[in-house]
Order: structure tokens, then sequence, then C-alpha cells
């Protein structure tokens, strides 16, 4: 089965990355057990390099017969072909295609405690050509107990339990209306073609008292209607008007019909007094009083400054600048 | 202190405070009370004379209640004195001698402002009202209440009997806290009995429990000094808004605007 490799973007970058793969099967671990401790060490040669890097020496737990795993990898773009097995002998090409194509082959020698390796590779990067010798060195030091298969194992569980998560969190966002998970950007952007339509579905319902009681508290149905380009205040008032229509004053008086209760406060609220009036058009006397009395809040904590009235705290800002080194 | 260091020290006090300024509560109800404070979550949200010391007529009863909450006394049989028998305003028609549970009697002062009731429970809990006065005044001492001093457990007019809106309403912060008052202010009605059988039903005093959604309470208060007096409380999707109004003009519908106005105020704001 070909092996996929990654190609590096410069000479010293395959160099790096040559490195960073012994390093991360230096991670593996390496308690005693049926698998084989190795101790690899690796070297790059490079033509027109000033200097060796120096030779790094890492502990790798293999799984006994798994040769391959002491192979230096690279990622994507990179096949290996031609793996054979002789006698003692492993051989192999690597072709990279892409950006920077190169090509090589390798050879590895067993013996009964170890390995001698080395791998060559010809190529250009960023228009530069490139020859590189990388060598190998493997000795069996001791057994241990490879964790790569649980590793996978693991990992593959967690994918699939967080891909379960994901899907169930678009399940939810969905019955809210939470616009944000269905940006095209978002965890549940290949589900778009579904939110519209769920945001209709609600719009349809939220056009009478308890259906849009029920919407403003469980889902973001203004916004989502907005974000569909559907007219929330057509539901809105639609709304209200069968609120003021059934007489629900509680509904009318909850802060969504201002309009219908400045009308209906007229008639019903105006001139009464609270403690003699029936209980069920108290809601729509209170939201009705706080139109007719008192600021709204937007205007009481942002009070409109007089155009040359000077602002308290640029003053203090621009004092503090005056006097203070920062 | 260098010339500078001083220059820089007063430029920090004055960008500091004209911080305060700005976050400081505006008056939006002009002349609807002699004091009125609403709070949006403990924020100040409007204000006219907040600190402003006035006589509390029944909201004095929130600290008796407190008093008899924090006190435990469950079910505990009180019998009523001469003292409590002799109350005037608003009363139930205790009796001298008659016996009642505690927890009734709490519900009668708190839904009904009932005056024998507030006094029975104090004479019983501390042995007389003036050591439950003096209880008071050390509990609101205690609670950094700066403005208020008790004069009498349940708010009838007295010389240098007073608190304020922004006291009070610290006040109705550690009320609605214990369980126990945070039930019974909410109550529209209760039937009570006494040990020998006579039963009374009370009715709320508030306007506005049980016919305003979200409204919890709290108390209302009236005597010829102090004018209509009012704690409003309410709760909407997890936001509080506590309204005290002191010798309102028309208390009921300037509570009401009030109280919209501070959900408004909470709606206003800038998601935390």
């Amino acid at each position: 089965m070909p092996q996929v490799f990654k190609p590096p973007v410069r000479p010293v970058a395959l160099v790096a990355a040559a490195f960073a793969v012994a390093t991360s099967l230096a991670a593996i671990a390496q308690a005693p057990g049926k698998d084989e401790l190795w101790d690899v060490t690796m070297k790059m040669e490079m033509a027109g390099m000033p200097m060796a890097m120096p030779p790094r020496t890492n502990r790798v737990c293999v799984e006994k017969g798994n040769d391959e795993a002491l192979v230096p990898k690279g990622r994507d773009n990179c096949v290996i072909s031609n793996a054979k097995r002789t006698g003692n002998k492993y051989t192999f090409n690597v072709a990279c295609t892409g950006k920077d194509p190169m090509s090589g082959s390798g050879e590895f020698t067993y013996s009964s405690d170890g390995y001698d390796g080395k791998m060559q590779m010809k190529g250009t990067a960023e228009g530069q050509p490139f020859d590189m010798m990388q060598t190998v060195t493997g000795k069996r030091v001791g057994t241990c107990t490879s964790t790569v298969k649980a590793d996978v194992a693991r990992a593959n569980a967690q994918i699939a339990q967080g891909n379960q998560q994901v899907a169930e969190m678009c399940r939810q966002s969905l019955v809210s209306l939470n616009w944000q998970m269905y940006e095209p950007t978002g965890p549940c952007a290949d589900k778009r073609a579904d939110f519209c339509p769920a945001v209709s579905k609600v719009a349809a319902t939220a056009r009478e008292p308890a259906g849009y009681t029920a919407a403003r508290k469980d889902t973001m149905l203004a916004d989502a209607m907005g974000k569909c380009g559907q007219d929330f205040g057509a539901v809105t008032a639609a709304a209200c008007a069968k609120g003021v229509e059934t007489r629900d004053w509680a509904f009318v008086g909850s802060g969504s019909c201002d309009a219908e209760v400045r009308t209906a406060g007229e008639a019903n609220c105006k001139g009464r007094s609270f403690t003699g009036m029936d209980r069920g058009v108290v809601p729509l006397c209170s939201r009705y009083a706080s139109l007719v009395r008192g600021q709204p809040a937007a205007t009481a904590t942002a009070a409109p400054t007089p155009a040359k009235a000077p602002d308290p705290v640029q003053e203090g800002v621009n004092a503090l600048k005056k006097l203070l080194p920062f | 202190m260098s010339d500078r260091a001083t220059r820089a020290a007063f430029a920090f006090a004055l960008f500091v405070a004209a911080f305060a300024v700005r976050a400081a509560p505006t008056d939006s109800f002009p002349g609807a009370a002699a004091a009125y404070l609403v709070t949006v979550d403990g924020v100040p949200a409007f204000a006219a004379h907040p600190e402003r010391p006035l006589p509390p007529a029944s909201l004095a009863k929130l600290m008796t209640a407190l008093l008899v909450a924090e006190a435990a006394v469950g079910d505990a049989i009180v019998t009523i004195g001469p003292g409590a028998a002799a109350e005037t305003g608003t009363r139930l028609g205790l009796r001298a001698g008659e016996r009642v549970r505690a927890s009734d009697l709490l519900a009668a002062m708190l839904v009904a402002s009932a005056n024998d009731a507030c006094r029975a429970l104090a004479d019983w809990l501390a042995g007389s009202e003036r050591e439950f006065v003096a209880r008071m005044n050390a509990r609101a001492a205690a609670l950094g209440l700066a403005d208020t001093v008790f004069r009498n457990a349940c708010g009838h007019d007295a010389p240098g009997m007073h608190s304020s809106a922004r006291d009070l309403s610290a006040l109705a912060d550690r009320v609605l806290a214990q369980p126990q008052l945070a039930g019974l202010a909410a109550l529209e009605q209760r039937t009570l009995r006494t040990l020998g059988g006579r039963t009374f039903r009370v009715r709320t005093t508030n306007a506005f429990v049980g016919r305003i959604p979200g409204v919890t309470g709290l108390k209302t208060g009236y005597t010829a000094r102090a004018g209509t007096c009012l704690v409003l409380t309410a709760e909407r999707e997890g936001v509080r808004v506590i309204v005290v109004l002191l010798g309102a003009r028309e208390r009921w519908w300037d509570a009401a605007a009030m109280l919209e106005h501070g959900f408004d105020f909470a709606n206003a704001r800038p998601p935390r």
C-alpha cells in the first residue's frame, strides 16, 4: 500500500521535517512488553550546505514486524513504491509531486539487533536543485509496548464522538434558530439549506401570541429572519393584532406591541386606578404607564449632550495625557 | 509630593469622577415622589434623592419581617399582648390573650400590613417593642443602612424615624433572600386561624402581585407624614428590578412605569 509523504517547501525545511518525524516517533510509550524498543540515530547531509546537521538519536517503540515504522516519513504528495524485502534488506523508491517535486530511493539492511539505512533524495525546491542524503541507524535495545493502535482507536473514537456532538449541536441550533452556527464558516455550514425553511416554519407559528412568546423565549427568531431576508416586523404586527383582537393584554403589554399598547391603553387604562381595574387589563396598563410616564431607558442612559458641552470623561483623559508620560 | 505628581493625581481623580458622574442614575420621573430609586440587578438605573431621609411608613415592617425570619421561629405560638391588641391603622383585629402561630402573624404583616400582627411579633420576639426596635436599629447598622433609624416596629410616624430609598432597596434585597419572606410577599391572599378557631382571610395590599408578570412583592406603606410608599420587586428572565417610592404622587402609575422602564433598561444594556 502506497505511503503518503509531505514535500518540503525548502531543503532546510526537509531537514527539519525529518527530525520532526523522529521526534514524534519518540513519543511512543516505552513500557516493557511484546514490541521492540529501538534507538534510532539520524543524520542528514546536503550538498551545498556549509555544515552537516549533527546526528540525533531518538528512542522509538515499534510494533514487532512493522519495519516501515522505522523509515522516516513525511506527509502528503509523496508515494513509496517498489517496497520489497529481500532477505535482510528492505528497499523502496520515493517520489514526491507538486510544487517542489523530488524523488529518490532508500535501502535498509537489518541485522539481528539493528539496521542501517540510507535514503537519497534529489529534487528542486523553489527552483533550486538539492541533493540530500539521510542515513539512519537503528539498534534494538529492548522490549516495549506500542500504544499506536490504541492511540489510533482512541483518536478515531474521539473524532466519531466529536462528529456526533457537532450533529447534535446543529440539530439544537436548528430548533433555536441559532443562525451563527449556520454561517458559511460555522460548524453547520454544510446544512445551511435546512436553516431558512426552519425559520419560516417558526415564523408561521409566531404570528399569534402564544407562538410569538415561545419563539422569543426559545429561539433567535428576529435575527434569524433577518439573516434569511424575512420580515420579522410583519410577524410582530400580526401577533400584536391577534393579541388585541383576543384581548390578550398580558401579551400586548409584554413589550413587543407598544403601538397597540398606546391605542388600547387610551381606551382601557387612561384615568383609571390600578387598584380598581380588572386584573386582566393590568399588564396592558403597566406597559401603557411606561409609555406615558418617564423617559425611556435609551434616552436615560445616553442623554443628548449639548453640542458645545464639555465631555467630562474626555476632559479627564486629556488632562491625564498632558500630565502622564504614557 | 511634587507639583507634577499633585497635578497628575488631580487629573486622575477628575478622570475617575467623570466616570462616576456618567454612571450615576438619572431622574427619569421628575416629581414622581419625594424620593425614589429603581435598581436593575442591584445597579441604580433611575433615582431622585435616593439618600434623602424620609418616614418609611409600613416599609419599616420589612426589617421586622427580616428579624423574625432570621430568628427562625417556625410554628411557635405567640400570645397576643395588650400592646398588639391596641394597635391602630391597618389591623386584623386580634384580641389580647389570643394565641396565633408566628408564621401566620408574619403572613398577616407582610401580605396585609397588619399592625397588630407586626406588634405581636415584635413584643414576643424581644420581650418589648422598645427592645425590638433596638434590635432593628442594630441590624440596620450591621447592614450598612446609614440613612435608617427606627422608632417603632411597624412604621407609625414618629419623630426621628426615617429611612431612604437606597436603604430600603438594600433591605428589600435582604428580605427577598429569605425564602419564607419571598414566598409570603408573592401571595395574593392567605387564610389564617387563631388557635381559638377564629379565621382571617388577608389579601395583599400590593395592586400588582399576581397581576403583572414577574412581580414578586414586596411591601406597601402609608402614613400621613410619609404619604404613599412602596417597595415593588419583580423578576423577568433572570433580571431583578426593585422600585422604591417614598412619598409618591401616583404610586401605582409611577411604579408601573418605573418597573417597565427598569426592564427596558436591562434590555438596553450591552450583553455581559
